[in-house]
Protein backbone atom coordinates (compact mmCIF):
# COMPACT_ATOMS: atom_id res chain seq x y z
CA UNK A 1 0.00 0.00 0.00
CA UNK A 2 1.27 3.47 -0.90
CA UNK A 3 1.41 5.85 2.00
CA UNK A 4 0.67 9.43 1.09
CA UNK A 5 -0.59 12.46 2.94
CA UNK A 6 -4.31 11.85 2.32
CA UNK A 7 -3.88 8.38 3.78
CA UNK A 8 -2.28 9.80 6.92
CA UNK A 9 -4.99 12.46 7.14
CA UNK A 10 -7.68 9.84 6.87
CA UNK A 11 -6.02 7.70 9.54
CA UNK A 12 -5.79 10.66 11.91
CA UNK A 13 -9.44 11.52 11.37
CA UNK A 14 -10.42 7.91 12.01
CA UNK A 15 -8.46 7.72 15.26
CA UNK A 16 -9.89 11.06 16.38
CA UNK A 17 -13.37 9.69 15.75
CA UNK A 18 -12.63 6.50 17.68
CA UNK A 19 -11.24 8.56 20.57
CA UNK A 20 -14.35 10.77 20.70
CA UNK A 21 -16.66 7.74 20.61
CA UNK A 22 -14.63 6.01 23.34
CA UNK A 23 -14.94 9.09 25.55
CA UNK A 24 -18.66 9.40 24.79
CA UNK A 25 -19.28 5.77 25.74
CA UNK A 26 -16.89 5.46 28.68
CA UNK A 27 -17.23 8.83 30.40
CA UNK A 28 -20.23 7.81 32.55
CA UNK A 29 -18.35 4.70 33.66
CA UNK A 30 -15.21 6.69 34.52
CA UNK A 31 -17.23 9.22 36.49
CA UNK A 32 -19.03 6.43 38.33
CA UNK A 33 -15.77 4.60 39.07
CA UNK A 34 -13.95 7.65 40.41
CA UNK A 35 -16.86 9.11 42.33
CA UNK A 36 -17.72 5.85 44.09
CA UNK A 37 -14.48 6.21 46.08
CA UNK A 38 -14.85 9.93 46.84
CA UNK A 39 -16.05 11.53 50.05
CA UNK A 40 -19.02 13.78 49.38
CA UNK A 41 -17.11 17.02 49.93
CA UNK A 42 -14.79 16.12 47.07
CA UNK A 43 -17.60 15.01 44.77
CA UNK A 44 -19.14 18.41 44.21
CA UNK A 45 -15.94 20.45 44.41
CA UNK A 46 -14.25 19.24 41.26
CA UNK A 47 -17.00 19.06 38.65
CA UNK A 48 -16.64 22.69 37.50
CA UNK A 49 -14.24 23.07 35.74
CA UNK A 50 -13.70 19.54 34.47
CA UNK A 51 -10.22 18.21 35.17
CA UNK A 52 -8.58 14.94 36.14
CA UNK A 53 -9.78 15.68 39.67
CA UNK A 54 -13.34 15.12 38.43
CA UNK A 55 -12.55 11.48 37.80
CA UNK A 56 -9.78 10.58 40.26
CA UNK A 57 -10.44 10.68 44.02
CA UNK A 58 -7.81 12.68 45.89
CA UNK A 59 -8.58 10.97 49.17
CA UNK A 60 -10.03 7.60 48.18
CA UNK A 61 -12.39 6.09 50.73
CA UNK A 62 -14.34 2.85 51.07
CA UNK A 63 -16.84 4.47 53.38
CA UNK A 64 -19.52 4.69 50.69
CA UNK A 65 -19.40 0.94 50.19
CA UNK A 66 -19.37 0.15 53.90
CA UNK A 67 -22.37 2.42 54.44
CA UNK A 68 -24.29 0.73 51.62
CA UNK A 69 -23.47 -2.80 52.71
CA UNK A 70 -23.61 -2.38 56.48
CA UNK A 71 -26.16 0.35 57.09
CA UNK A 72 -28.44 0.39 54.05
CA UNK A 73 -28.95 -3.33 53.52
CA UNK A 74 -27.33 -3.60 50.09
CA UNK A 75 -25.90 -6.99 51.04
CA UNK A 76 -29.44 -8.37 51.13
CA UNK A 77 -30.37 -6.66 47.84
CA UNK A 78 -27.31 -8.12 46.08
CA UNK A 79 -28.03 -11.56 47.48
CA UNK A 80 -31.66 -11.32 46.34
CA UNK A 81 -30.63 -10.25 42.85
CA UNK A 82 -28.14 -13.12 42.60
CA UNK A 83 -30.79 -15.56 43.77
CA UNK A 84 -33.30 -14.10 41.33
CA UNK A 85 -30.84 -14.31 38.44
CA UNK A 86 -29.83 -17.89 39.33
CA UNK A 87 -33.48 -19.03 39.62
CA UNK A 88 -34.48 -17.30 36.41
CA UNK A 89 -31.52 -18.64 34.42
CA UNK A 90 -31.77 -22.28 35.54
CA UNK A 91 -35.56 -22.33 35.49
CA UNK A 92 -35.93 -20.76 32.07
CA UNK A 93 -33.21 -22.86 30.43
CA UNK A 94 -34.90 -25.99 31.76
CA UNK A 95 -38.47 -25.06 30.89
CA UNK A 96 -37.72 -23.49 27.51
CA UNK A 97 -35.17 -26.15 26.59
CA UNK A 98 -37.67 -28.98 27.14
CA UNK A 99 -40.33 -27.22 25.10
CA UNK A 100 -37.93 -26.31 22.30
CA UNK A 101 -36.78 -29.93 22.11
CA UNK A 102 -40.32 -31.21 21.59
CA UNK A 103 -41.24 -28.43 19.14
CA UNK A 104 -38.12 -28.93 17.04
CA UNK A 105 -37.77 -32.70 17.03
CA UNK A 106 -41.19 -34.33 17.43
CA UNK A 107 -44.12 -34.04 15.02
CA UNK A 108 -47.50 -34.21 16.75
CA UNK A 109 -50.98 -32.82 16.11
CA UNK A 110 -51.14 -29.17 17.20
CA UNK A 111 -47.38 -28.59 17.12
CA UNK A 112 -47.55 -25.56 14.81
CA UNK A 113 -50.48 -24.10 16.73
CA UNK A 114 -48.60 -24.28 20.04
CA UNK A 115 -45.51 -22.76 18.46
CA UNK A 116 -47.54 -19.84 17.06
CA UNK A 117 -49.27 -19.36 20.40
CA UNK A 118 -45.90 -19.10 22.15
CA UNK A 119 -44.56 -16.69 19.53
CA UNK A 120 -47.72 -14.57 19.86
CA UNK A 121 -46.72 -13.70 23.43
CA UNK A 122 -43.73 -11.78 22.01
CA UNK A 123 -46.17 -9.32 20.46
CA UNK A 124 -47.55 -8.08 23.77
CA UNK A 125 -44.57 -6.94 25.84
CA UNK A 126 -44.53 -6.68 29.61
CA UNK A 127 -45.35 -2.96 29.72
CA UNK A 128 -48.70 -3.59 28.03
CA UNK A 129 -49.46 -6.53 30.37
CA UNK A 130 -48.13 -4.89 33.53
CA UNK A 131 -51.45 -4.05 35.20
CA UNK A 132 -53.35 -7.31 34.49
CA UNK A 133 -50.26 -9.41 35.31
CA UNK A 134 -50.04 -7.59 38.63
CA UNK A 135 -53.71 -8.34 39.30
CA UNK A 136 -53.37 -12.01 38.29
CA UNK A 137 -50.29 -12.55 40.48
CA UNK A 138 -52.00 -10.79 43.35
CA UNK A 139 -55.10 -12.95 42.81
CA UNK A 140 -52.90 -16.05 43.11
CA UNK A 141 -51.79 -14.77 46.52
CA UNK A 142 -48.19 -14.47 45.33
CA UNK A 143 -47.61 -10.74 45.77
CA UNK A 144 -44.74 -9.95 48.12
CA UNK A 145 -43.14 -13.38 47.58
CA UNK A 146 -39.90 -14.40 45.93
CA UNK A 147 -41.85 -16.77 43.68
CA UNK A 148 -43.65 -13.80 42.12
CA UNK A 149 -40.28 -12.32 41.18
CA UNK A 150 -39.11 -15.14 38.91
CA UNK A 151 -42.05 -17.42 38.05
CA UNK A 152 -43.67 -15.10 35.44
CA UNK A 153 -40.33 -14.80 33.61
CA UNK A 154 -39.47 -18.49 33.13
CA UNK A 155 -41.43 -19.30 29.97
CA UNK A 156 -39.81 -16.99 27.44
CA UNK A 157 -40.74 -17.00 23.76
CA UNK A 158 -37.35 -15.64 22.75
CA UNK A 159 -35.45 -18.46 24.48
CA UNK A 160 -37.82 -21.06 23.02
CA UNK A 161 -37.24 -19.51 19.57
CA UNK A 162 -33.45 -19.54 20.07
CA UNK A 163 -33.31 -23.12 21.36
CA UNK A 164 -35.78 -24.43 18.75
CA UNK A 165 -33.56 -23.04 16.00
CA UNK A 166 -30.52 -24.78 17.44
CA UNK A 167 -32.31 -28.10 18.02
CA UNK A 168 -33.53 -27.96 14.40
CA UNK A 169 -29.95 -27.97 13.18
CA UNK A 170 -29.27 -31.33 14.81
CA UNK A 171 -29.86 -34.12 12.23
CA UNK A 172 -32.86 -36.18 13.28
CA UNK A 173 -30.92 -39.32 12.34
CA UNK A 174 -29.28 -38.90 15.71
CA UNK A 175 -32.67 -39.12 17.40
CA UNK A 176 -33.80 -42.11 15.31
CA UNK A 177 -30.54 -43.93 16.05
CA UNK A 178 -30.98 -43.33 19.78
CA UNK A 179 -34.52 -44.72 19.67
CA UNK A 180 -33.34 -47.81 17.79
CA UNK A 181 -30.67 -48.30 20.47
CA UNK A 182 -33.48 -48.37 23.00
CA UNK A 183 -33.08 -44.94 24.56
CA UNK A 184 -36.46 -43.75 25.86
CA UNK A 185 -37.69 -40.45 24.35
CA UNK A 186 -37.58 -38.53 27.60
CA UNK A 187 -33.90 -39.40 28.03
CA UNK A 188 -32.91 -38.48 24.47
CA UNK A 189 -33.32 -34.86 25.55
CA UNK A 190 -30.93 -35.08 28.50
CA UNK A 191 -28.37 -37.50 27.11
CA UNK A 192 -28.07 -36.53 23.47
CA UNK A 193 -29.81 -33.30 22.52
CA UNK A 194 -29.08 -30.93 25.41
CA UNK A 195 -25.28 -31.44 25.27
CA UNK A 196 -25.46 -30.58 21.56
CA UNK A 197 -26.71 -27.04 22.06
CA UNK A 198 -24.57 -25.94 25.01
CA UNK A 199 -23.42 -22.71 23.28
CA UNK A 200 -27.06 -21.69 22.72
CA UNK A 201 -27.82 -22.53 26.36
CA UNK A 202 -25.01 -20.22 27.47
CA UNK A 203 -26.28 -17.46 25.13
CA UNK A 204 -29.83 -17.78 26.40
CA UNK A 205 -28.75 -18.07 30.03
CA UNK A 206 -26.56 -14.99 29.78
CA UNK A 207 -29.31 -12.92 28.17
CA UNK A 208 -31.71 -14.04 30.91
CA UNK A 209 -29.12 -13.21 33.58
CA UNK A 210 -28.80 -9.63 32.33
CA UNK A 211 -32.59 -9.22 32.18
CA UNK A 212 -33.02 -10.59 35.72
CA UNK A 213 -30.21 -8.41 37.08
CA UNK A 214 -31.91 -5.42 35.43
CA UNK A 215 -35.25 -6.07 37.18
CA UNK A 216 -36.81 -2.81 38.36
CA UNK A 217 -40.47 -2.11 37.52
CA UNK A 218 -41.82 -5.58 38.32
CA UNK A 219 -40.19 -5.96 41.79
CA UNK A 220 -41.16 -2.36 42.52
CA UNK A 221 -44.85 -3.03 42.02
CA UNK A 222 -45.14 -6.64 43.24
CA UNK A 223 -43.07 -6.38 46.46
CA UNK A 224 -44.26 -4.28 49.38
CA UNK A 225 -41.57 -5.15 51.93
CA UNK A 226 -37.79 -4.99 51.75
CA UNK A 227 -37.26 -8.68 52.39
CA UNK A 228 -36.83 -9.76 48.76
CA UNK A 229 -36.10 -6.38 47.24
CA UNK A 230 -33.48 -6.39 44.46
CA UNK A 231 -30.49 -4.18 43.72
CA UNK A 232 -32.18 -2.29 40.87
CA UNK A 233 -34.92 -0.99 43.15
CA UNK A 234 -32.40 -0.24 45.93
CA UNK A 235 -30.35 1.99 43.58
CA UNK A 236 -33.53 3.55 42.20
CA UNK A 237 -34.61 4.41 45.77
CA UNK A 238 -31.31 6.18 46.42
CA UNK A 239 -31.82 8.10 43.18
CA UNK A 240 -35.46 9.06 43.54
CA UNK A 241 -35.01 10.21 47.15
CA UNK A 242 -33.63 13.41 45.60
CA UNK A 243 -30.97 13.23 48.26
CA UNK A 244 -27.56 14.78 47.83
CA UNK A 245 -25.86 11.52 48.73
CA UNK A 246 -24.66 11.06 45.18
CA UNK A 247 -21.60 9.13 46.36
CA UNK A 248 -23.92 6.34 47.50
CA UNK A 249 -25.62 6.22 44.08
CA UNK A 250 -22.22 5.93 42.41
CA UNK A 251 -21.00 3.25 44.80
CA UNK A 252 -24.24 1.26 44.49
CA UNK A 253 -24.16 1.51 40.70
CA UNK A 254 -20.57 0.29 40.68
CA UNK A 255 -21.46 -2.69 42.89
CA UNK A 256 -24.26 -3.56 40.48
CA UNK A 257 -22.18 -3.10 37.32
CA UNK A 258 -18.94 -4.91 38.17
CA UNK A 259 -20.37 -8.47 38.17
CA UNK A 260 -22.17 -7.77 34.89
CA UNK A 261 -19.03 -6.50 33.19
CA UNK A 262 -16.92 -9.42 34.43
CA UNK A 263 -19.50 -11.89 33.17
CA UNK A 264 -19.75 -10.09 29.82
CA UNK A 265 -15.97 -9.91 29.47
CA UNK A 266 -15.63 -13.69 29.60
CA UNK A 267 -18.79 -14.71 27.76
CA UNK A 268 -19.36 -11.90 25.27
CA UNK A 269 -19.07 -14.10 22.18
CA UNK A 270 -22.06 -16.13 23.42
CA UNK A 271 -24.04 -12.98 24.11
CA UNK A 272 -23.27 -11.59 20.65
CA UNK A 273 -24.08 -14.89 18.94
CA UNK A 274 -27.39 -15.15 20.79
CA UNK A 275 -28.42 -11.58 20.02
CA UNK A 276 -27.34 -11.76 16.38
CA UNK A 277 -29.27 -14.95 15.67
CA UNK A 278 -32.52 -13.03 15.35
CA UNK A 279 -32.60 -11.38 18.77
CA UNK A 280 -35.88 -9.59 19.18
CA UNK A 281 -35.70 -8.63 22.81
CA UNK A 282 -33.36 -6.24 24.51
CA UNK B 1 -34.93 -38.39 7.83
CA UNK B 2 -37.85 -36.40 9.16
CA UNK B 3 -38.85 -35.59 12.72
CA UNK B 4 -39.92 -38.29 15.12
CA UNK B 5 -43.66 -38.76 14.51
CA UNK B 6 -46.36 -39.03 17.09
CA UNK B 7 -49.74 -40.13 15.78
CA UNK B 8 -52.72 -40.30 18.13
CA UNK B 9 -53.91 -43.87 18.47
CA UNK B 10 -50.45 -45.23 17.89
CA UNK B 11 -49.55 -47.13 21.01
CA UNK B 12 -46.51 -45.16 22.07
CA UNK B 13 -47.30 -44.06 25.60
CA UNK B 14 -43.72 -43.13 26.37
CA UNK B 15 -43.54 -40.65 23.49
CA UNK B 16 -46.90 -39.12 24.44
CA UNK B 17 -45.75 -38.83 28.05
CA UNK B 18 -42.54 -37.12 26.93
CA UNK B 19 -44.44 -34.59 24.84
CA UNK B 20 -46.80 -33.80 27.71
CA UNK B 21 -44.09 -33.72 30.36
CA UNK B 22 -41.94 -31.33 28.34
CA UNK B 23 -44.69 -29.08 26.97
CA UNK B 24 -46.97 -28.69 29.99
CA UNK B 25 -44.73 -26.51 32.24
CA UNK B 26 -44.26 -23.92 29.50
CA UNK B 27 -47.90 -23.97 28.50
CA UNK B 28 -49.07 -23.48 32.10
CA UNK B 29 -46.61 -20.63 32.70
CA UNK B 30 -47.44 -18.93 29.41
CA UNK B 31 -51.13 -19.47 30.01
CA UNK B 32 -51.16 -18.08 33.54
CA UNK B 33 -48.66 -15.23 33.26
CA UNK B 34 -48.97 -14.09 29.63
CA UNK B 35 -52.22 -15.17 27.99
CA UNK B 36 -54.49 -14.93 31.03
CA UNK B 37 -53.42 -11.33 31.78
CA UNK B 38 -54.26 -10.37 28.18
CA UNK B 39 -57.74 -11.87 28.55
CA UNK B 40 -58.10 -10.35 32.02
CA UNK B 41 -57.07 -6.90 30.80
CA UNK B 42 -59.90 -7.11 28.30
CA UNK B 43 -62.35 -8.20 31.00
CA UNK B 44 -61.22 -5.63 33.61
CA UNK B 45 -61.46 -2.85 31.04
CA UNK B 46 -65.27 -3.06 31.35
CA UNK B 47 -65.21 -2.65 35.13
CA UNK B 48 -64.52 -0.02 37.72
CA UNK B 49 -62.19 -1.66 40.21
CA UNK B 50 -61.25 -0.46 43.66
CA UNK B 51 -58.24 -2.37 44.95
CA UNK B 52 -58.65 -1.18 48.54
CA UNK B 53 -62.26 -2.27 49.00
CA UNK B 54 -62.18 -5.00 46.34
CA UNK B 55 -65.34 -3.57 44.76
CA UNK B 56 -65.87 -4.34 41.08
CA UNK B 57 -68.67 -2.64 39.15
CA UNK B 58 -69.57 -3.26 35.53
CA UNK B 59 -69.42 0.00 33.57
CA UNK B 60 -69.63 -1.17 29.95
CA UNK B 61 -67.62 0.90 27.53
CA UNK B 62 -67.32 3.82 29.93
CA UNK B 63 -63.56 3.34 30.48
CA UNK B 64 -62.94 3.51 26.74
CA UNK B 65 -65.14 6.60 26.40
CA UNK B 66 -63.26 8.20 29.31
CA UNK B 67 -59.96 7.41 27.56
CA UNK B 68 -61.20 9.16 24.43
CA UNK B 69 -62.10 12.22 26.52
CA UNK B 70 -59.01 12.09 28.75
CA UNK B 71 -56.88 14.98 27.52
CA UNK B 72 -53.88 13.71 29.47
CA UNK B 73 -54.15 10.29 27.81
CA UNK B 74 -54.40 11.80 24.32
CA UNK B 75 -51.46 13.99 25.26
CA UNK B 76 -49.53 10.90 26.40
CA UNK B 77 -50.15 9.31 23.00
CA UNK B 78 -48.82 12.44 21.31
CA UNK B 79 -45.78 12.45 23.62
CA UNK B 80 -45.12 8.78 22.87
CA UNK B 81 -45.29 9.44 19.14
CA UNK B 82 -42.93 12.41 19.52
CA UNK B 83 -40.54 10.19 21.48
CA UNK B 84 -40.78 7.51 18.77
CA UNK B 85 -40.15 10.08 15.99
CA UNK B 86 -36.95 11.23 17.70
CA UNK B 87 -35.65 7.89 18.94
CA UNK B 88 -36.11 5.63 15.93
CA UNK B 89 -34.09 7.65 13.38
CA UNK B 90 -31.41 8.49 15.95
CA UNK B 91 -30.96 4.95 17.17
CA UNK B 92 -31.14 3.35 13.72
CA UNK B 93 -28.64 5.80 12.22
CA UNK B 94 -26.19 5.65 15.12
CA UNK B 95 -26.41 1.85 15.21
CA UNK B 96 -25.79 1.70 11.46
CA UNK B 97 -22.89 4.13 11.74
CA UNK B 98 -21.24 2.15 14.57
CA UNK B 99 -21.67 -1.07 12.58
CA UNK B 100 -20.03 0.49 9.50
CA UNK B 101 -17.14 1.62 11.67
CA UNK B 102 -16.26 -1.83 13.03
CA UNK B 103 -17.61 -4.06 10.28
CA UNK B 104 -14.18 -4.78 8.73
CA UNK B 105 -11.94 -6.60 11.22
CA UNK B 106 -9.01 -4.45 12.36
CA UNK B 107 -6.91 -4.56 15.47
CA UNK B 108 -9.24 -2.17 17.32
CA UNK B 109 -12.63 -3.52 16.24
CA UNK B 110 -12.87 -6.06 19.09
CA UNK B 111 -12.29 -3.56 21.92
CA UNK B 112 -14.49 -0.93 20.25
CA UNK B 113 -17.34 -3.44 19.89
CA UNK B 114 -17.04 -4.27 23.59
CA UNK B 115 -17.15 -0.56 24.47
CA UNK B 116 -20.28 0.02 22.34
CA UNK B 117 -21.96 -2.97 24.00
CA UNK B 118 -21.23 -1.94 27.60
CA UNK B 119 -24.32 0.30 27.88
CA UNK B 120 -26.46 -2.50 26.41
CA UNK B 121 -25.58 -4.94 29.18
CA UNK B 122 -25.37 -2.42 32.03
CA UNK B 123 -28.66 -2.29 33.88
CA UNK B 124 -31.17 0.36 32.87
CA UNK B 125 -31.41 1.70 36.43
CA UNK B 126 -27.65 2.30 36.62
CA UNK B 127 -27.47 3.96 33.19
CA UNK B 128 -30.44 6.18 33.95
CA UNK B 129 -29.12 7.13 37.38
CA UNK B 130 -25.60 7.99 36.19
CA UNK B 131 -26.74 9.86 33.07
CA UNK B 132 -29.43 11.51 35.18
CA UNK B 133 -26.76 12.84 37.53
CA UNK B 134 -24.61 13.88 34.57
CA UNK B 135 -27.60 15.93 33.41
CA UNK B 136 -27.97 17.74 36.72
CA UNK B 137 -28.17 21.46 35.85
CA UNK B 138 -25.71 22.71 38.48
CA UNK B 139 -23.57 19.73 39.53
CA UNK B 140 -23.71 17.60 36.39
CA UNK B 141 -20.81 16.62 34.18
CA UNK B 142 -22.54 17.51 30.90
CA UNK B 143 -22.83 21.19 31.72
CA UNK B 144 -19.23 21.17 32.94
CA UNK B 145 -18.16 19.81 29.54
CA UNK B 146 -20.36 22.34 27.71
CA UNK B 147 -18.70 25.04 29.82
CA UNK B 148 -15.29 24.08 28.40
CA UNK B 149 -16.71 24.33 24.89
CA UNK B 150 -18.23 27.74 25.76
CA UNK B 151 -21.77 26.46 25.19
CA UNK B 152 -24.43 27.82 27.58
CA UNK B 153 -25.69 25.25 30.11
CA UNK B 154 -28.86 23.20 29.54
CA UNK B 155 -31.53 22.21 32.03
CA UNK B 156 -32.18 18.70 30.67
CA UNK B 157 -34.76 16.73 32.67
CA UNK B 158 -35.92 19.75 34.67
CA UNK B 159 -37.04 21.78 31.65
CA UNK B 160 -40.30 20.80 29.87
CA UNK B 161 -38.74 21.68 26.51
CA UNK B 162 -35.67 19.49 27.05
CA UNK B 163 -36.95 16.62 29.19
CA UNK B 164 -38.25 14.29 26.45
CA UNK B 165 -35.10 14.90 24.40
CA UNK B 166 -33.03 13.97 27.45
CA UNK B 167 -34.92 10.69 27.79
CA UNK B 168 -34.30 10.05 24.07
CA UNK B 169 -30.60 10.65 24.65
CA UNK B 170 -30.47 8.19 27.57
CA UNK B 171 -32.28 5.40 25.71
CA UNK B 172 -30.41 5.89 22.43
CA UNK B 173 -27.07 5.97 24.24
CA UNK B 174 -27.97 2.72 25.98
CA UNK B 175 -29.35 0.87 22.96
CA UNK B 176 -27.40 1.95 19.87
CA UNK B 177 -24.89 -0.88 20.49
CA UNK B 178 -27.71 -3.38 20.23
CA UNK B 179 -28.87 -1.91 16.91
CA UNK B 180 -25.23 -2.11 15.80
CA UNK B 181 -25.25 -5.86 16.47
CA UNK B 182 -28.31 -6.37 14.24
CA UNK B 183 -26.65 -4.41 11.43
CA UNK B 184 -23.41 -6.37 11.87
CA UNK B 185 -25.41 -9.60 11.51
CA UNK B 186 -26.81 -8.24 8.24
CA UNK B 187 -23.44 -7.04 6.97
CA UNK B 188 -21.69 -10.35 7.65
CA UNK B 189 -24.22 -11.95 5.30
CA UNK B 190 -23.30 -9.69 2.34
CA UNK B 191 -21.11 -11.57 -0.13
CA UNK B 192 -17.56 -10.10 -0.37
CA UNK B 193 -17.61 -10.65 -4.15
CA UNK B 194 -20.04 -7.72 -4.44
CA UNK B 195 -17.45 -5.41 -2.90
CA UNK B 196 -14.70 -6.88 -5.09
CA UNK B 197 -16.80 -6.23 -8.18
CA UNK B 198 -17.40 -2.65 -7.03
CA UNK B 199 -13.67 -2.14 -6.45
CA UNK B 200 -12.90 -3.38 -9.98
CA UNK B 201 -15.49 -0.91 -11.30
CA UNK B 202 -13.56 1.82 -9.50
CA UNK B 203 -16.14 2.64 -6.81
CA UNK B 204 -15.06 4.84 -3.89
CA UNK B 205 -15.71 3.52 -0.40
CA UNK B 206 -18.72 5.84 -0.08
CA UNK B 207 -20.12 4.54 -3.39
CA UNK B 208 -19.56 0.96 -2.25
CA UNK B 209 -21.70 1.52 0.82
CA UNK B 210 -24.34 3.48 -1.14
CA UNK B 211 -24.71 0.92 -3.94
CA UNK B 212 -23.87 -2.34 -2.13
CA UNK B 213 -24.25 -2.13 1.66
CA UNK B 214 -27.47 -0.09 1.85
CA UNK B 215 -29.53 -2.06 -0.72
CA UNK B 216 -28.36 -5.37 0.74
CA UNK B 217 -29.44 -4.32 4.22
CA UNK B 218 -33.07 -3.47 3.34
CA UNK B 219 -34.41 -6.37 5.41
CA UNK B 220 -32.20 -5.50 8.37
CA UNK B 221 -33.35 -1.88 8.23
CA UNK B 222 -36.98 -2.99 8.22
CA UNK B 223 -36.40 -5.31 11.20
CA UNK B 224 -34.50 -2.69 13.19
CA UNK B 225 -37.02 0.07 12.51
CA UNK B 226 -39.97 -2.10 13.57
CA UNK B 227 -38.34 -3.46 16.73
CA UNK B 228 -37.16 0.00 17.77
CA UNK B 229 -40.67 1.31 17.09
CA UNK B 230 -42.15 -1.33 19.40
CA UNK B 231 -39.59 -0.50 22.07
CA UNK B 232 -40.40 3.22 21.71
CA UNK B 233 -44.06 2.58 22.46
CA UNK B 234 -43.20 0.66 25.64
CA UNK B 235 -40.66 3.14 27.05
CA UNK B 236 -41.21 3.46 30.78
CA UNK B 237 -38.38 2.58 33.20
CA UNK B 238 -36.10 5.58 32.57
CA UNK B 239 -39.09 7.95 32.83
CA UNK B 240 -40.48 6.47 36.06
CA UNK B 241 -36.99 6.74 37.52
CA UNK B 242 -36.20 10.33 36.53
CA UNK B 243 -39.18 12.59 35.87
CA UNK B 244 -42.17 10.32 36.64
CA UNK B 245 -43.94 12.04 33.74
CA UNK B 246 -43.03 15.63 34.56
CA UNK B 247 -42.14 18.42 34.34
CA UNK B 248 -45.58 19.68 33.28
CA UNK B 249 -46.39 16.25 31.76
CA UNK B 250 -43.57 16.72 29.22
CA UNK B 251 -42.47 13.08 29.58
CA UNK B 252 -45.87 11.53 30.32
CA UNK B 253 -45.82 8.64 27.84
CA UNK B 254 -48.60 6.05 27.54
CA UNK B 255 -47.14 3.50 29.98
CA UNK B 256 -46.46 6.25 32.53
CA UNK B 257 -50.13 7.27 32.34
CA UNK B 258 -51.22 3.63 32.73
CA UNK B 259 -48.96 3.22 35.77
CA UNK B 260 -50.25 6.39 37.44
CA UNK B 261 -53.87 5.42 36.89
CA UNK B 262 -53.25 1.98 38.35
CA UNK B 263 -51.00 2.70 41.30
CA UNK B 264 -51.43 6.38 42.08
CA UNK B 265 -55.10 7.12 41.20
CA UNK B 266 -56.24 3.55 42.03
CA UNK B 267 -58.19 3.19 38.75
CA UNK B 268 -57.34 -0.42 37.84
CA UNK B 269 -60.24 -0.83 35.41
CA UNK B 270 -59.38 2.33 33.54
CA UNK B 271 -55.67 1.39 33.52
CA UNK B 272 -56.68 -1.99 32.03
CA UNK B 273 -58.62 -0.27 29.26
CA UNK B 274 -55.56 1.87 28.44
CA UNK B 275 -53.40 -1.31 28.46
CA UNK B 276 -55.75 -2.87 25.90
CA UNK B 277 -55.36 0.20 23.67
CA UNK B 278 -51.56 -0.03 23.96
CA UNK B 279 -51.59 -3.79 23.28
CA UNK B 280 -53.69 -3.27 20.15
CA UNK B 281 -51.20 -0.66 18.87
CA UNK B 282 -48.25 -2.97 19.56
CA UNK B 283 -49.91 -6.00 17.95
CA UNK B 284 -50.67 -3.88 14.87
CA UNK B 285 -47.01 -2.87 14.56
CA UNK B 286 -45.91 -6.52 14.98
CA UNK B 287 -48.33 -7.69 12.28
CA UNK B 288 -46.87 -5.03 10.00
CA UNK B 289 -43.45 -6.56 10.60
CA UNK B 290 -44.68 -10.10 9.85
CA UNK B 291 -46.38 -8.91 6.65
CA UNK B 292 -43.25 -7.02 5.65
CA UNK B 293 -40.94 -10.00 6.13
CA UNK B 294 -43.38 -12.28 4.22
CA UNK B 295 -43.43 -9.87 1.28
CA UNK B 296 -39.64 -9.71 1.21
CA UNK B 297 -39.41 -13.49 1.17
CA UNK B 298 -41.92 -13.71 -1.67
CA UNK B 299 -40.01 -11.14 -3.66
CA UNK B 300 -36.64 -12.82 -3.47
Amino acid sequence: MRIDTTDIGRKTALYMLLAILTILFLMPYMWMLGSAFKPRSELFTYVFPVSWKTFIPLEPTLRNFSRLLNELGFMRNIFNSLLLAASTVTGSILVCGMTAFVLAMIEFPGRRLLYLLIMFTMMVPFEARMIPTFLVVQGLGLSNTFTALYLPWLADAFLIFLFTNHFSEIPSDLYHAAVIDGCPHRKVFWRIMLPNIVPALISGGLIKFFIAWDAYVWPLIILRSDKWQVIGVAIANLFTDQSIEWELIFAGSLLSTVPIIILFFFLQKYYIAGMMSGGVKE
Amino acid sequence: MARIQYKPGKKDAELLLTILLYMVPTMILIGVFQLLPIVKAFEYSFFKINLMSGAKTFVGFRNYISAWNDARFINSLVTTVRYFLMRVPLQVLSGFFLALLIFRPKRWTGPMRTIFLLPVITSMVVITAILGLMMHPTNGLFNAVLDILHIPPLEYLTNPDQALESIVFITVWKNSGLTMLFFLAGMVAISPTLYEAATIDGASSFQKHWYVTLPMLKKTFAFVVITTTIRSFQVFGPILLTTAGGPADATRVVVMHIYDNAFVYNQMGYASALSVVLAVILIAVSLLQIRGSRMKKGGM
